[in-house]
């Protein structure tokens, strides 16, 4: 049966001549999983939010929508609370009230329910997402995590029939994201709950979705199975290609056609296949050569603690950074990543132990060392990007140097707030580079960017290290930091358990390792990233 | 929360801190002040431990004194001179007395608000004025989760500015102008980021006629006790207080009423009704003792 139409869709915003939607024709049967993706400004927002009444924007529109066969503008409100519910990007905004049992009861007050309903309702919730030991918290004590689970479970609790999420998981960190999204599946599944979503994490999605819609300027595209999207890869745009799986992305660079593995597991099986009569003569790569230009940053025997009673959050950690060098820190959530970013710029004091900086003690040395926070919106004050950017104090040759190197050039009248969320991190690592540091630190820099930002962000990275800059940063991502970090270190419990350079750091690690390294592992030595995989591939199947 | 009588309803909680004040305020009785003076330094410690000991020491005390300074420092009414200033004014019984019984009463009242703030927490509040106000109840609920958010947001602003480079400490009108400009920041980031609180509280069918507010509370046979006990106990107290026989004077002269039936019967009612959250807590903590406690 189908649930959603929309039919001949045109939309326009205020002020504006594009159509931000054009001419959308699209059908959404009921207990779908849909997954839309596209760049970031291609009208996918725009769409999503024209399903749902109470926050369609206002603007020119022609066509219709239909939601069950009745057009949605014509739905009691009421009933478009109830049957429709949406999921947004940040987890902290959603949230209305100050309880986790409150913000669950939130929509069933709206609607008038009495308190006995409530409780029964909120207690299932509660029990089917797996709440009750945080039932009781306040909304602050949450993880990221737990405050984008609780945002579904308080839509939830109002018993809709589809449920659209815009870029749900964007904020999150990869293992809360895999969760979520499990969660998501599971409540299509079980409920059969009709599930559009917008995402660019499509690693995981791939597996839920029952179509996949790709939307370009205001255009649906492609609107395809994930397998079919995968076989027809090579006709699809940059984006596209660089969103999908590892796993699909290498089988389209090898092979010419020929059904895409979507999951590792079909991956292993896959090349085991594709090299099944070869002779593999070459199996392991040759890593690129880091050259010793000395030490940048040496952390030596670090304690610290937030409470004088506390538990220790950094504890005997040693490390050291060479000059030059991206260094990525990696590691779980309260493993005292960004405490040591902290620690390391001087925000915090060590209770005891040395920092170095180009061999001086940290507090003598003259040497810039600047932080860039995991919320950079936290470093904008000003009305325009250009503003941003003069506040720091630089020429203008300078300011223009560097807007070009950041790609942000185009983007100068804009307002901080009216850019993506990957243009506001490359505003913020702007801003800090007009102070010209020596060393950076970046804290989660590639939080809320999808493939394509994060390809250009390596770039802009790796021309900071052609420049001879420092660059280190914590990080969840571990593709983004297979393919440009120089060296890796991995912080569990407190303290640093291994140093090694990229390359070695993720082929000796057995579960914490790109998924081009998982497939490949029992055919290749030390493959890490997309390129390493396809350049044995090449060379083994040359005659 | 350890104490049984915290775990009441919230209209129990709310009412007992409602009349424990205002009968405190009503009676200056030495006997009546010092019942609930004790009893209100009593509950306290229990629910607060040390830390209350110590507020008591380190700052009621000392509160206590310097009210009772103040009152025989600045007022010089009283028969019973003590002694006799250089500048001609008296130093008099009754305005020590005096002083002595404001400053008790001021210290109680703040040991009762202390334990107030334990007791009935920000969400018993919302239930008791929530079902009349629900739309008032929500906005205090929303200021209670913003305030915190915004003053955090705006700490990470200033420290944030401040590692990039863009402000010093070491000047205080390099603070001031870090500190204006992380303001205005903040006030954007708010106001950006209320626009997508508005959309989901839309979302969620906010403005639909006939909302509700839910609530986690209910009554229980417990409950009914305690309310009729805290009753009849305050009719006792009323009685006392009308019939005149708890009566007080500190100007001109100090006369308190001596020990009458209904003296008696009305300060016992008063005793019990201070020490109560305490009794009840005991009672409980008896019926847990004998049911499960291994001799």
């Amino acid at each position: 049966m189908e649930q959603i139409i929309c039919k001949n869709l045109n939309f326009s915003y205020p002020l504006s001549d594009e159509n931000a939607l054009d001419n959308i024709n699209l059908s959404v049967r009921k207990g779908e999983f849909i997954v839309l993706c596209g760049r970031s400004g291609c009208g996918k927002t725009t769409l999503l939010r024209h399903m749902k009444a109470a926050v369609t924007p206002a603007g020119k529109r022609s066509g219709e929508i239909l939601f069950c066969g009745k057009p949605l503008s014509e739905m009691n409100s009421r009933d478009a609370a109830m049957k429709i519910g949406f999921v947004m990007q940040d987890p902290d905004n959603q949230i209305v009230t100050d309880k986790v049992w409150h913000e669950l009861a939130f929509g069933l007050e709206n609607l008038g329910t009495e308190s006995s309903v409530i409780r029964l309702k909120a207690a299932e919730m509660a029990a089917y997402f797996g709440m009750k030991d945080w039932f009781n918290k306040k909304i602050s004590e949450l993880s990221g995590g737990q405050k984008q689970l609780l945002n579904l479970a308080s839509v939830m609790v109002m018993n809709p029939e589809v449920i659209i999420f815009d870029e749900p998981t964007s904020q999150l960190d990869p293992v809360a994201a895999g969760n979520f999204l499990a969660t998501v599946s599971k409540i299509n599944r079980e409920l059969g709950i009709t599930v559009i979503m917008t995402e660019h994490r499509l690693e995981e999605v791939f597996a839920y979705a029952d179509r996949v819609l790709v939307m370009e300027n205001g255009r649906i595209t492609v609107d395809c199975t994930p397998k079919e999207l995968t076989a027809s890869i090579k006709n699809t745009s940059e984006f596209v290609r660089l969103s999908m799986p590892a796993t699909v992305r290498i089988h389209s660079a090898v092979c010419e056609n020929g059904e895409s593995p979507l999951t590792v597991n079909e991956g292993a099986r896959w090349i085991s296949d594709f090299l099944k009569d070869k002779e593999i003569k070459f199996n392991r790569i040759i890593p690129k050569k880091f050259e010793d230009k000395g030490t940048a940053l040496k952390i030596k025997n670090l304690f610290f603690r937030y409470d004088a009673k506390g538990a220790d959050i950094l504890e005997n950690l040693s490390l050291e950074v060479p000059k030059g060098s991206i260094f990525a820190i990696m590691g779980g959530n309260g493993a005292g990543k960004s405490t040591l970013l902290k620690v390391v710029s001087g925000q915090l004091k060590a209770i005891s132990g040395k920092i170095e900086i180009f061999g001086e003690k940290a507090v003598k040395s003259k040497a810039k060392i600047l932080y860039l926070p995991q919320n950079v919106q936290t470093l904008f004050t000003r009305k325009t990007v250009l503003a941003e950017l003069e506040e720091m104090g630089a020429d203008k040759r300078k300011i223009n140097e560097i807007a070009a190197l950041t790609g942000i050039e185009k983007l100068l009248d804009r307002h901080p707030y009216d850019i993506s969320g990957g243009e506001q991190q490359r505003l913020g690592l702007a801003k800090i580079l007009l102070k010209e540091p020596e060393i950076l630190l970046l804290d989660e820099p590639t939080k809320g960017m999808d493939c394509e930002f994060k390809a250009e962000f390596a770039k802009i990275l790796e021309a900071l290290k052609a420049e001879g800059k420092t660059v280190v940063m914590v990080s969840h991502d571990i593709e983004f930091c297979s393919v440009c970090a120089d060296f890796c270190a991995m912080m569990f419990d407190s303290t640093v358990v291994s140093v090694k350079d990229s390359n070695g750091f993720f082929a000796g690690n057995f579960f914490y390792t790109t998924s081009a390294n998982r497939m490949t592992r029992h055919v290749f030595e030390n493959c890490v990233t997309d390129k390493d995989v396809i350049s044995l591939c090449k060379k083994n199947i040359l005659p | 929360m350890t104490d049984a009588f915290s775990r009441r309803h919230p209209t129990v909680n709310l009412i007992f801190f409602v009349a424990a004040a205002v009968f405190a305020m009503l009676f200056n009785h030495p006997v009546f002040l010092g019942i609930s003076f004790f009893a209100a330094l009593c509950y306290a410690v229990k629910l607060k431990g040390k830390s209350a000991f110590r507020t008591f020491f380190f700052a009621l005390l000392p509160l206590l004194v310097f009210v009772t300074l103040l009152n025989f420092l600045v007022n010089h009414y009283g028969v019973t001179v003590l002694y006799t200033f250089r500048s001609g004014n008296n130093l008099t019984l009754e305005t020590i007395a005096y002083g002595a019984v404001t400053g008790a009463l001021v210290v109680a009242m703040i040991l009762w608000f202390m334990c107030y703030n334990e007791v009935v927490t920000e969400d018993k509040f919302m239930h008791v004025f929530g079902k009349r106000m629900p739309n008032a109840a929500l906005l205090i609920l929303m200021v209670l989760r913003f305030v915190p958010m915004y003053s955090k947001q705006l700490s990470e602003t200033y420290a944030a500015r401040k590692n990039a480079g863009l402000a010093s400490d070491e000047r205080k009108i390099d603070i001031i102008k870090n500190g204006v400009s992380s303001v205005s920041g903040v006030i954007t980031w708010a106001l950006e980021h209320s626009i997508e609180t508005a959309d989901s509280m839309k979302a969620r069918g906010y403005g639909l006629k006939g909302r509700t507010n839910y609530s986690r509370f209910t009554f229980a046979p417990a409950d009914f006790a305690l309310l009729f006990v805290m009753l009849t106990l305050s009719a006792l107290i009323i009685a006392g207080k009308i019939s005149g026989a708890a009566d007080a004077l500190y100007n001109p002269v100090i006369k308190i009423d001596g020990a009458s039936p209904m003296l008696v019967l009305s300060s016992i009612a008063y005793l019990i009704f201070c020490f109560l959250p305490l009794i009840y807590d005991w009672k409980e903590e008896m019926k847990w003792n004998r049911l499960y406690a291994k001799t």
